[in-house]
């Protein structure tokens, strides 16, 4: 059989967890032979797995895995995944000739949402606008965090503002609030985002990711991550904006637990 | 309405989220318990009105701390012991309480369990100072129990991450 050579591009996040993880293996990805993540800095778990296979298959000296894992800065993250951008157009402008690529994109946590884009497009879209993204993404990332915050109390933004944060994260921890209430009450209005809750998380515990950087158990299930891409417009962002006040006081108003008592 | 929810929810479920029965406080109420903790994700407070001759539940309300199923677990628990006796409430289990909402995920088992618990609890705290009927143990039941597991629950979590070595990243950044 003619060996074609597949390559899967996970862009966004991957949870952490063993059951989303052990999904996504299931879907394939290890018929593919490249991956890249471009999402939040995943757990290292993820790459470990990931990384053994590749090496199993005989792929692991291709020197092109991304290594995110490692920064611990957001912003250092995110350089390292445009130079992952660099080398990867230069490793398939080279091998380009005989071989042919499908990459998939979307959310990666969200098998369903995978979609099916030529890798060359992809890259070509992204890589040429890399900075001109960037800007757009973190100016609209800004006006949501800034809308949210002024519009709603009791919040807590996780992470660095400004610079160090990474251009497409929004993750607001929403007080006296359950995350996976406020993530169904937001699908009902066309909003889908994730959540920090121990709700969401199959193993029921809350995210790890919000416990590292020492949030309390309240704010982790209250959390809310939400992602800007190049592709989204103003019009959305402002949709968002306007929805999520209406939504955090329905939830909030079935508590037991009021704000601030 | 979209299609994708988080979870394989039934559809009983998600009304019962989006128009949920019997949500509110009483004020007036003649039981009440709380069951649950914030730091573990789920927390319901049930309100009983309650016929002192009869014994006879004439109002329940709920309000929920927690995911969907938690809300609409409570929801469809209150609807289910309105005008029954405390006795048939007592004997009502989490899992007619899932196959009333067509089924729970495996996940969210606990939110009916949860339900039952502070059900059980807020009976038991009527009885409080009244003479305690033959039909109510005096021993703890299995779902009363686990209601009360799952408020340690975070006090087994939070071993779980002292022991753990702590990040050497900086993080001033992250405190507010």
């Amino acid at each position: 059989m003619n060996k074609a050579t597949f390559s899967f591009l996970g862009f966004g996040d991957i949870e952490a967890n063993e059951n989303s993880l052990e999904k996504l293996l299931d879907k394939g990805l290890f018929s593919y032979d490249f991956v890249l993540f471009t999402g939040d800095v995943p757990n290292p778990e993820v790459f470990r797995k990931l990384g053994k296979k590749m090496v199993e298959q005989g792929l692991g000296d291709l020197g092109n895995k991304p290594n995110i894992a490692r920064e611990t800065e957001p912003k250092e993250a995110l350089e390292q995944v445009e130079k992952e951008f660099r080398s990867i157009k230069e490793f398939f402008k080279e091998i380009q000739k005989n071989t042919r690529f499908i990459g998939i994109w979307g959310n990666a946590d969200n098998t369903k949402m995978l979609r099916k884009v030529p890798i060359e497009r992809y890259i070509e879209i992204i890589h040429n606008n890399f900075d001109d993204y960037m800007i757009k993404t973190a100016r609209m990332r800004d006006m949501l965090i800034d809308g949210i915050l002024s519009k709603v109390d009791h919040t807590l933004l996780n992470g660095p503002k400004g610079d160090k944060r990474a251009p497409d994260n929004v993750n607001i921890s929403f007080l006296y609030c359950e995350g996976e209430a406020v993530t169904l009450e937001l699908s009902m209005r066309g909003i889908y985002v994730a959540s920090g809750s121990a709700c969401t998380s199959r193993i029921l515990e809350p995210s790890h990711v919000m416990r590292a950087i020492g949030r309390r158990y309240e704010a982790a299930h209250g959390s809310i991550l939400m992602k800007v891409t190049p592709m989204h417009q103003e019009e959305e962002i402002k949709y968002v904006i306007d929805q999520i006040p209406t939504t955090i006081e329905r939830i909030r108003s079935m508590s037991p637990i009021k704000g601030g008592s | 309405m979209s299609t994708r929810i988080p979870l394989p929810y039934s559809p009983k479920v998600l009304e019962l989220f989006r128009n949920p029965k019997n949500l509110g406080r009483m004020e007036d109420a003649d039981a009440f318990a709380l069951a649950g903790s914030l730091a573990c994700g789920d927390m319901i407070a049930i309100y009983l009105k309650i016929d002192e001759n009869t014994q006879v539940i004439k109002k329940a309300t709920f309000e929920s701390y927690g995911c969907a199923a938690n809300i609409a677990a409570a929801s469809i628990m209150t609807e289910m012991i309105k005008g029954k006796p405390l006795e048939t409430a007592w004997q009502i289990s989490w899992k007619q309480i899932s196959s009333e909402l067509g089924g729970l995920p495996v996940v969210k088992y606990h939110c009916g369990v949860l339900a039952v618990g502070a059900l059980r609890r807020a009976i038991r705290s009527y009885f409080e100072n009244k003479k305690i009927p033959k039909w109510l143990p005096t021993e703890l039941t299995a779902d009363e129990k686990h209601a009360l597991e799952e408020e340690k629950l975070i006090e087994v979590l939070s071993k779980k991450m002292e022991t753990k070595k702590k990040p050497k990243v900086d993080l001033t950044y992250h405190q507010k």
